[in-house]
C-alpha cells in the first residue's frame, strides 16, 4: 500500500458553527494507482487534495505514505494546481524546472529538466517564458516540473478545467502517457463525469457521507456516477 | 507625434510663456528674471562656479540615502512577512515615524548628531525608507497562496519563500515606492541643505539656492531652481522610466487571462 | 437642467459683480502697509503699533501691518507690491541695492549689540577653533556674516576661511546646539541670547562694535524709491511716528518695558537692560552706513562701491561722521 488516508478529518468555522468538510475519512491506493475524485463544487475535493499534500492540515488522522505517517509537505507528493499560473512567470520554462530541482536539491538538474520537458514535449519552449505559453502548454509544464522531481504521488485538482475541451483532452491523454510510462501513483480530481470516465484505474465520489468507491468495469457507471453526484440532499458549503 | 517629442514641445511653450511674463507682465526683473539671463547664471556658475560640484554632491547624499533606504526596507520587509512579532514592531514603527516630515525633527537631529553628513543622511534615508517599506510590504503581500503552496512543497525554508518566491511578485511595488521615496528624499535634501550650510566643503545645490536667495540673486536662484528640475526630470524621466523597463518585462504582473 | 444653470449662472455674475465693487473700492482706498517683525530691535515699531501713532497721523488711511520672515521675504513682499516700509539689517539693504533692488534707506531704527560666542572657555579666537567645528549664522548676506567675515580677515587675511563651515539657524536653534555638545560651537550671536548663552558658559571673542571700528546701525527702515516719490507724506509721517516712539521709549522705559515684556516673552529687566545697550539703541540716525559699504566692498560682498548719499532718502539722517 503506498497512499493512504487513515481517519481524515476536516472542520472549517462557518457561519452557523463548525461545519464538517470530511470526517474519518480512509482509503489507501496501491502503488501505481489512478484514482479519480468525482464531486459537486464545494464539496471540499479541493480541500481533501490539500490536506493529503500536507499543505493544509487536518484536525484529526494522518496521510501515510508506504506505511509511515507524512509530517508535513514534500516534493515526494506533489500538488498540480488548477491555475494555470502555478510556474514562477520571472523564470523562463526550463528555470522554473531547474529552480525546483535545485532547491530540492537533485542532481543534473539542467539535464533532468530537459528530459521532463521532452516527455510534454514542450522542449521548443524551454527558454520561453509562461506569458509567452498557451494555457495547456502551461499545465504540461506544471506536470513536467513534478516528473523532474521524480515525486511518487501526484495529486491533481481539477488541472485541465479551465482548458477548451479539445486541449483538455489532449492533456489528459499525455497525462495517461506519462503514468504508464513513469508509474506514479495519481489522485485527480474533478467534477466532470466524461474527464473521470476517460481517466482513472479507480473512480470515487466525495460526498456528505465521504468517499464512495465505484467499480470502473460496471455497466450503468455513468448513470450511478450522476446519482451519485445529484445525492446528498442540501448543498454542501463552498470548502473549496 | 511620439510622446517624447510631444513633451519636448510643451517645455519649449512653458519657456516661452516664462520669457514673455518675464519680459512683458511688468514683474520686477528682480523677482522673475528672463530665461537668457537664467541660463546664462546658470552656465556660469556650472562651468566657472562651485554649482558642478554641489550638484554632484546633492546627487551623491541622494543616491547613498537611495541604497541604505531601500537595503533598511528590504531587510525589515523580508523580516516583517515571515514573522507577526516583526510584523507588529515594524507595522508600529511605520505607523508613527511615516507621518513625521523629516524637516520637523531637523533641530532635535542637529542636537543629537551635530550638522555634518551623517545627519542630512540620517534626514533622507528617513524620507525614502518609510515610502519604500510601505510600497515593498503591500507589494509582498500580494504573493499568490499558491506560490506560497508550492514553496512549502519544495521543502523551502521561510527566508528562501521569502526572497526567492515572494521579493520577485513584489518588484513593481518596490520600484513605485522607490520612485515616491526618491523624490521625497530629494526635497527633503534641498530643505536640509539650505540649514546645513557647507558639509563637506561645498555644501550641496540648496545650500547655493539659499546663497543665491539671501544674497539677492534673482537669475541665480532661478538657475538654482531650473538645475534642481533637470536633475528630477533626468532621474525620473531617464533612469527611473529605464529601470522600469528593465524590470517590468521580467518582474511585471501579469493580466490574469 | 436649464434651471439649475440659469441660477448657477445668476449667482456667477452676483459674485463678479460683488468682487468687482471690492477691487474698485480697494484702488480708491489709502492704504500704508508695514512689515511687523519680531524682536527687541523692532520695539520702536511694537510701540508704534500699540499707541497708533501712525493712524492718528494718517486719519485717512487703512495702516496693515504683515508678519514677514526676513530680508528676503521683505525684498520679495516689496516687488511685489504687499509692504511699503519694511525693517532690514544695514547689510541686506546695501545688498539689494548693489543688485538692482531700487530701496534706500529710510532711516535707522536701532542699534544692537552682536559678538561672536564660543562655548569653550579655551578658545579665544577663531584660529583656535578646530577644522570640524561649525560657527552658526541667522543666514548668509545677513549682518551677522558680515560681522564673522570681518573676524575671519583681521584673523587669516580671507573673509571667506570659514565659509565651508557655516551653519544657517534661527537663533533658538543655534543657542541650542552651542549648549547641547554639538559641532556647533560658535554662534554669531544677538540678544537675548548671548545673554542665554553666557549663562551656559559661553564667552564672547569678538564684539561687532570692536570689528566694525565703533557703533553702528543694525536694523534700519527701508522703503522703495517709487514709495518714496509717490507717498512722501506717508514717510514724513512715518518718520514722524518713529521720533514719538524713541521719545516715548527714552522717557518712560518701565512703562515701555511693560508694554513690551508680554509681546516678546522675556521679562521687563531684560527688557530694560538690552535697550539700554551702549547708551541707548534706538536712533533714527544711521551710524556706520559709509564703514559698513567700504568692509563689503572690500571683502567682495558688494561689487560697487556707492556713495553713502545715494543710499539715503534723506542724508540728515546719516550719522555725522559717515556723510561725505
Amino acid at each position: 500500500m503506498s497512499f493512504a488516508a487513515e481517519g481524515l478529518t476536516k472542520r472549517y468555522p462557518g457561519k452557523d458553527g463548525m461545519h464538517t468538510v470530511f470526517e474519518q475519512l480512509s482509503f489507501s491506493l496501491p502503488d501505481g494507482a489512478f484514482l479519480v475524485v468525482l464531486g459537486r463544487s464545494g464539496v471540499g475535493k479541493s480541500t481533501l487534495l490539500r490536506v493529503l499534500a500536507g499543505i493544509e492540515k487536518a484536525d484529526a488522522g494522518e496521510v501515510l505514505l508506504d506505511g509511515a505517517p507524512r509530517a508535513g509537505a514534500g516534493r515526494d507528493v506533489f500538488f498540480i494546481f488548477q491555475d494555470f499560473n502555478q510556474l514562477f512567470p520571472w523564470m523562463t520554462l526550463e528555470q522554473n524546472l531547474t529552480y525546483a530541482l535545485r532547491r530540492a536539491k537533485l542532481p543534473e538538474s539542467t539535464a533532468r529538466a530537459r528530459e521532463a520537458l521532452g516527455q510534454v514535449d514542450l522542449l521548443d519552449a524551454a527558454g520561453k517564458y509562461p506569458r509567452a505559453l498557451s494555457g495547456g502548454m502551461k499545465q504540461r509544464g506544471a506536470l513536467a516540473r513534478a516528473l523532474a522531481l521524480r515525486s511518487r504521488v501526484l495529486l491533481l485538482d481539477e488541472p485541465f478545467s479551465s482548458l477548451d475541451p479539445i486541449t483538455r483532452r489532449q492533456c489528459g491523454e499525455t497525462l495517461l502517457r506519462l503514468w504508464r510510462a513513469r508509474d506514479f501513483t495519481a489522485v485527480f480530481v474533478t467534477h466532470d463525469i466524461g474527464e473521470a470516465l476517460s481517466l482513472g484505474t479507480g473512480i470515487a465520489v466525495l460526498g456528505r457521507a465521504g468517499l464512495s468507491f465505484f467499480d470502473p468495469s460496471a455497466p450503468g457507471l455513468a448513470e450511478d456516477l450522476e446519482n451519485a453526484l445529484g445525492d446528498g440532499g442540501e448543498k454542501p458549503e463552498y470548502f473549496d | 507625434m511620439k510622446r517624447g517629442t510631444a513633451q519636448f514641445l510643451w517645455v519649449l511653450v512653458l519657456l516661452l510663456i516664462w520669457e514673455a511674463a518675464a519680459r512683458f507682465s511688468g514683474v520686477s526683473p528682480l523677482l522673475l528674471p528672463t530665461v537668457e539671463a537664467t541660463v546664462a547664471s546658470l552656465f556660469d556658475a556650472l562651468f566657472h562656479g562651485t554649482l558642478f560640484y554641489q550638484a554632484l554632491f546633492s546627487i551623491g547624499i541622494i543616491a547613498l540615502g537611495l541604497f541604505i533606504g531601500v537595503a533598511l526596507a528590504l531587510v525589515l520587509a523580508l523580516l516583517a512577512v515571515q514573522s507577526r512579532l516583526a510584523d507588529s514592531l515594524v507595522g508600529t514603527l511605520t505607523a508613527l515615524a511615516h507621518p513625521l516630515p523629516g524637516l520637523a525633527i531637523l533641530p532635535l537631529l542637529i542636537l543629537w548628531f551635530g550638522s555634518g553628513t551623517g545627519v542630512i543622511l540620517a534626514i533622507i534615508v528617513h524620507s525614502i525608507l518609510w515610502p519604500v517599506l510601505l510600497n515593498l510590504t503591500a507589494g509582498l503581500r500580494q504573493t499568490p497562496a499558491m506560490y506560497l503552496d508550492i514553496g512549502h512543497l519544495l521543502s523551502l525554508s521561510k527566508p528562501r519563500i521569502a526572497v526567492e518566491l515572494m521579493l520577485p511578485c513584489a518588484v513593481p511595488d518596490l520600484l513605485a515606492g522607490v520612485q515616491i521615496g526618491w523624490s521625497r528624499g530629494w526635497r527633503a535634501l534641498i530643505s536640509a541643505e539650505m540649514v546645513f550650510g557647507a558639509v563637506g566643503r561645498l555644501g550641496g545645490v540648496g545650500w547655493y539656492l539659499f546663497k543665491e536667495r539671501t544674497f539677492m540673486d534673482a537669475p541665480g536662484l532661478f538657475a538654482g531652481i531650473l538645475l534642481v528640475i533637470c536633475i528630477g526630470v533626468l532621474v525620473e524621466g531617464v533612469l527611473f522610466s529605464r529601470l522600469e523597463r528593465l524590470l517590468l518585462t521580467r518582474f511585471g504582473r501579469e493580466e490574469t487571462k | 437642467m436649464r434651471r439649475i444653470s440659469a441660477a448657477l449662472l445668476s449667482v456667477l455674475l452676483l459674485l463678479s459683480l460683488l468682487t468687482g465693487c471690492q477691487a474698485g473700492k480697494a484702488e480708491e482706498k489709502q492704504t500704508l502697509a508695514l512689515a511687523q517683525q519680531f524682536g527687541i530691535a523692532y520695539a520702536p515699531i511694537e510701540i508704534m503699533r500699540q499707541q497708533q501713532l501712525l493712524e492718528k497721523r494718517l486719519p485717512d488711511v487703512t495702516v496693515t501691518w504683515q508678519q514677514y520672515g526676513g530680508p528676503t521675504a521683505i525684498r520679495e513682499g516689496m516687488l511685489a507690491g504687499d509692504i511699503d516700509i519694511g525693517f532690514v539689517g544695514i547689510v541686506p539693504v546695501l545688498i539689494g541695492i548693489d543688485t538692482g533692488m531700487p530701496w534706500r534707506y529710510l532711516c535707522g531704527l536701532s542699534r544692537n549689540e552682536v559678538a561672536i560666542m564660543v562655548r569653550d572657555p579655551d578658545v579665544h579666537s577663531l584660529a583656535d577653533l578646530a577644522s570640524k567645528d561649525k560657527v552658526a549664522i541667522l543666514s548668509p548676506a545677513c549682518t551677522q556674516h558680515v560681522i564673522l567675515a570681518l573676524a575671519c580677515e583681521k584673523e587669516f587675511g580671507d573673509p571667506n576661511a570659514l565659509d565651508s563651515r557655516l551653519v544657517s539657524m534661527s537663533h533658538p536653534d543655534s543657542a541650542a546646539a552651542m549648549a547641547s555638545g554639538t559641532e556647533i560651537v560658535a554662534h554669531v550671536a544677538t540678544p537675548p541670547y548671548i545673554q542665554e548663552e553666557v549663562d551656559a558658559g559661553a564667552h564672547a571673542i569678538y564684539t561687532g562694535d570692536e570689528l566694525m571700528g565703533g557703533s553702528f546701525t543694525f536694523v534700519t527702515c527701508v522703503a522703495l524709491e517709487q514709495f518714496y516719490a509717490d507717498k512722501p507724506d506717508y514717510c514724513t509721517a512715518f518718520l514722524d511716528a518713529l521720533e514719538e516712539a524713541d521719545a516715548y521709549i527714552a522717557e518712560h522705559p518701565e512703562e515701555a518695558a511693560a508694554a513690551l515684556a508680554p509681546v516678546y516673552g522675556i521679562t521687563e529687566e531684560e527688557i530694560l537692560s538690552q535697550i539700554d545697550y551702549g547708551g541707548g539703541i534706538f536712533s533714527t540716525e544711521l551710524q556706520g552706513v559709509d564703514r559698513m559699504i567700504a568692509a563689503m566692498y572690500r571683502m567682495g560682498f558688494i561689487q560697487a562701491e556707492p556713495d553713502p548719499a545715494d543710499t539715503v532718502f534723506d542724508t540728515s539722517y546719516l550719522a555725522a561722521e559717515d556723510a561725505s
